[in-house]
């Protein structure tokens, strides 16, 4: 018993809690920009957000920015003249500037994948334009930017208008070391005489730099040819001379089938089942099964060099953002060793087949 | 030494060596005289003023009475002893006498306590015996339902102060031949009797064997709160757990019973020890067993939830605060980073404070009468955690945490277990506050291997977890199972009968 409370006693004499990380000490940020116009000078913009309580709720309490060689570097600048440490655990939004990634994004990156406690769940988001603007010009009614940032790149996720990406996610193509599947983000601009931001589309990447873009109807496009449809899909399409009309995709099945001669170049058949309802139709009378096969008919067609476009694109951009050049490895890595991807992913023949049906129109008829 | 005499519901189970230490050496056999004997006793007691001597007349020789008349009754002497005496024409005084209960005693030290325990000693001129007669005065309050384990449903009697009425509200509900009642006395100085009963068809004989061994071994002066035999009879007294269940309810008592676990009562106290338990059944309650099979169930998951939100939670809030504020999402993270910015204390600091507030407030509203009890109460819970907020000591959300937590441990239908719990939750706090989640679970894992340690009566304390029995884990631990399905006992307590019910619902198989 003596023991016992004699080591209980020391127990108090013992230093504790060394790696105690309090709350109420922690300047927790919800979101960065990164600009780095050339490779040794990174300028790092972080919002502190005010914490809020039951009568005021939480806000942006200041923007603060500092350049350094590396991100890190201007984190403990940053540290200089906020006070105390930055944390990044509960980053939402990473915002990077497009400029900033014509040449390598993973220095920008490396910091966050060394750290344990980052948040892998942060939204990367490519700016057109520079980055800082974005927590520095004023945004109408949106007291925490990051906040707002974060639930448009998620609605948008949702709407499949975007890639669903985030640090995690884009890291599995960054360390790819066969070059097999290329990684994309989305695209975001401000609106400045809306006082907004908006969303333009896709970023795509080969290797780790940025190679060409993709709008809004084309990410979508590309999203269903890679079979990844979100919550909604829609699609506009013109029917008539001067009408259009507005299908939501149900459902999309694909069929990949590569072919890997042992000389000449690898060709893929893509072929997709796609059932659609519409959700817009102003020429009407879908009742009649005719008309219905014939916008079927024309549906698949449109769709299919919608395609065949987005294709060509990511061809261009040398971003092998369907993964094929995985799928080519797998079937024969020999082959894809010998073939080069880089050189070989733009000669890749790619055969598209559509075939959209409908499966439902609606209650007018 | 206690003496055993078993097997029969006597109340002259009396032993003379259980006495004798303290005794001076004047006690011996009596002598021809009546006078001189009642003497001798009246030096024993050391002329105490409730010691009563009259004399009587009977067939003409000369009797005394000896009796303490703060514990006897009266009128049953006069009726029952007296009288008959006075007006018989028997020739012997045992066979006038009307008292039901009566003894013959050669031996002063088994006289003095048979007196003591309120009995009325006859000595005759020219016998050297005394005749002892049960005429005892019981004082006791009437049967309510206790106060600290009230059901909604079911029976709302409860034990007495009395051992003989406790007895028999056992007996009133089990009519069987083989329930078992053992007395012992203990306690040199009080010379408590104490009662240990089971059901001889069940209950396990090496588990009785184990209680009476453990029992006998029992040397103390003073013996009428259960928290003596608790402490004397429990296996690992430091423990935070209790390894015993205390009740002050027959049909919970009586429940065990037929569990093959063993009742331990002593004379004075109204609570009743039942051992062999489990961690689990601790948490069972008479209500699970009156309501239906889904509200049973839910209620008795219900109170695991809630041990253990009354262990953790502090020690969580503390972690999560301290350590990996990083697990809150973020919308919640900046609203509690608002609420514990300007307090001027560590978390830990901050809810120990909270806790032994509230244990304090909990403390003085069982001490104060009732209608101050309230109030305590509310000035110490609303107006004392409405003002350390204000004042910007503590933080709302510590408030919450600290009044969640109480709330919790009260939930365990046994009170020590919510004391229990109240206090395991100090050391976690502490593990919490130095290693966060570490040592959130070191603690934990400190507690689960106590636990599966554990014994109650040599019996495995964390059946049917550890060791596993999947059909008792089913049964009736986490959740309660409708009457007819519960087949078999518990097998924790070893019953001798396993099987508890068979087809009670044949009438559906029609």
């Amino acid at each position: 018993m003596k023991k016992w409370i004699g080591l209980g006693l020391s127990c108090l004499l013992l230093t504790g809690c060394w790696d105690e990380r309090q709350l109420k000490d922690q300047n927790i940020i919800l979101g960065a920009a990164i600009d780095a116009p050339s490779k040794e000078e990174i300028t790092l913009t972080i919002a502190l957000p005010q914490p809020g309580n039951e009568s005021q709720p939480t806000t942006t309490k200041q923007i603060v920015s500092a350049t350094g060689r590396t991100v890190q570097e201007s984190i403990s600048k940053i540290d200089h003249k906020i006070g105390s440490g930055l944390q990044m655990g509960k980053m939402q939004v990473l915002l990077i500037s497009k400029e900033s990634v014509q040449h390598d994004i993973y220095p920008l990156l490396d910091t966050l994948y060394r750290n344990a406690v980052s948040s892998l769940n942060a939204k990367i988001i490519i700016t057109e334009g520079e980055a800082e603007p974005f927590f520095r010009n004023e945004l109408e009614g949106e007291p925490l930017y990051s906040h707002y940032y974060n639930s448009l790149i998620r609605s948008a996720e949702a709407l499949t208008i975007v890639p669903k990406t985030n640090l995690q996610l884009f890291a599995s193509p960054l360390f790819d070391k066969n070059d097999g599947e290329a990684a994309m983000a989305p695209l975001l601009a401000f609106n400045k005489e809306e006082k907004t931001a908006e969303v333009k589309g896709t970023a795509l990447f080969d290797d780790k730099h940025m190679t060409g873009e993709l709008s809004v109807a084309e990410t979508t496009m590309l999203l269903l040819m890679k079979d990844e449809k979100e919550k909604e899909a829609a699609l506009t399409y013109p029917v008539e001379k001067d009408k259009s009309m507005t299908i939501r995709v149900e459902e999309i099945k694909r069929k990949m089938k590569i072919h890997v001669p042992k000389d000449g170049p690898a060709t893929v058949d893509l072929s997709y089942q796609l059932r659609y309802r519409t959700i817009d139709y102003p020429p009407d009378h879908l009742g009649d099964k005719k008309e219905v096969k014939e916008v079927d008919k024309k549906l698949s067609g449109e769709i299919k060099k919608s395609m065949e476009k987005t294709m060509d694109k990511i061809q261009e951009a040398h971003s092998d953002v369907l993964g094929i050049g995985l799928r080519v490895h797998a079937k024969d890595p020999d082959r894809f060793k010998q073939l080069n991807w880089d050189t070989a992913y733009p000669e890749l023949n790619v055969k598209i087949n559509v075939k959209a049906e409908l499966i439902e129109s609606g209650i007018t008829f | 030494m206690a003496v055993w005499r078993s097997g029969e519901d006597s109340l002259f189970s009396l032993s003379a060596t259980a006495n004798t230490k303290h005794q001076n050496s004047d006690g011996g056999p009596f002598s021809l005289s009546a006078a001189e004997n009642t003497k001798q006793l009246t030096a024993l007691l050391g002329q105490s003023g409730d010691l009563k001597e009259r004399s009587f007349l009977f067939k003409n020789a000369e009797g005394k009475l000896l009796y303490l008349e703060t514990i006897v009754d009266s009128i049953r002497i006069e009726e029952s002893i007296l009288r008959p005496l006075s007006e018989t024409d028997m020739q012997k005084a045992e066979e006038a006498l009307t008292v039901s209960e009566r003894q013959e005693m050669a031996d002063s030290e088994k006289a003095l306590t048979a007196l003591l325990q309120g009995k009325v000693l006859l000595f005759f001129e020219g016998r050297s015996i005394c005749i002892a007669c049960g005429v005892e005065r019981f004082s006791t309050r009437s049967i309510m339902e206790p106060m600290n384990e009230k059901v909604v449903r079911g029976a709302h009697d409860g034990f007495v102060e009395s051992l003989n009425t406790n007895i028999a509200l056992i007996r009133e509900r089990m009519k069987s031949p083989g329930l078992m009642i053992e007395y012992v006395q203990l306690g040199e100085k009080t010379n408590t009797r104490v009662a240990i009963i089971y059901e001889k068809e069940i209950a396990n004989p090496e588990l009785v064997e184990e209680m009476k061994r453990r029992v006998n071994s029992i040397d103390i002066d003073m013996m009428f709160d259960p928290g003596f035999l608790e402490d004397m009879v429990e296996d690992t007294t430091l423990s935070p757990l209790p390894q015993v269940l205390q009740t002050e309810r027959p049909d919970r008592a009586i429940a065990n019973m037929m569990d093959g676990r063993i009742l331990l009562f002593g004379d004075g106290s109204p609570t009743c020890i039942i051992m062999p338990v489990t961690f689990f059944a601790l948490y069972q309650s008479p209500d699970d067993y009156n309501d239906r099979t889904f509200p049973g169930s839910f209620y008795r998951l219900l109170r695991f939830f809630s041990f253990f939100i009354a262990i953790l939670l502090p020690g969580f809030y503390i972690a999560i605060v301290g350590f990996h504020y990083e697990v809150l999402p973020p919308d919640l993270i900046l609203k509690m980073q608002g609420g514990v910015q300007t307090i001027p204390f560590p978390p830990i600091i901050e809810v120990l404070a909270m806790e032994v507030a509230i244990e304090i407030i909990r403390e003085a509203g069982i001490r104060l009468p009732t209608p101050i009890g309230q109030t305590i109460g509310i000035v110490g819970g609303l107006v004392i955690g409405d003002a350390v907020v204000s004042a910007g000591f503590v933080s709302r959300t510590t408030v919450i945490v600290v009044a969640l937590t109480a709330i919790a441990s009260f939930v365990a239908p046994s009170t020590e277990m919510s004391t229990a719990t109240r206090l395991i939750r100090f050391p976690l706090m502490i593990t919490a506050s130095l290693f966060g989640f570490y040592g959130l679970m070191f603690g934990l894992m400190f507690l689960f291997i106590h636990l599966c340690k554990l014994e109650s009566l040599g019996r495995p304390y964390f059946a049917p977890m550890a060791p596993f029995n999947l059909k008792n884990v089913l049964q009736d631990t986490f959740i309660k199972q409708p009457a007819w399905k519960m087949n078999t006992r518990p097998l924790d307590s070893r019953p001798l009968k396993e099987v508890a019910e068979s087809d009670s619902r044949e009438w559906k198989k029609k």
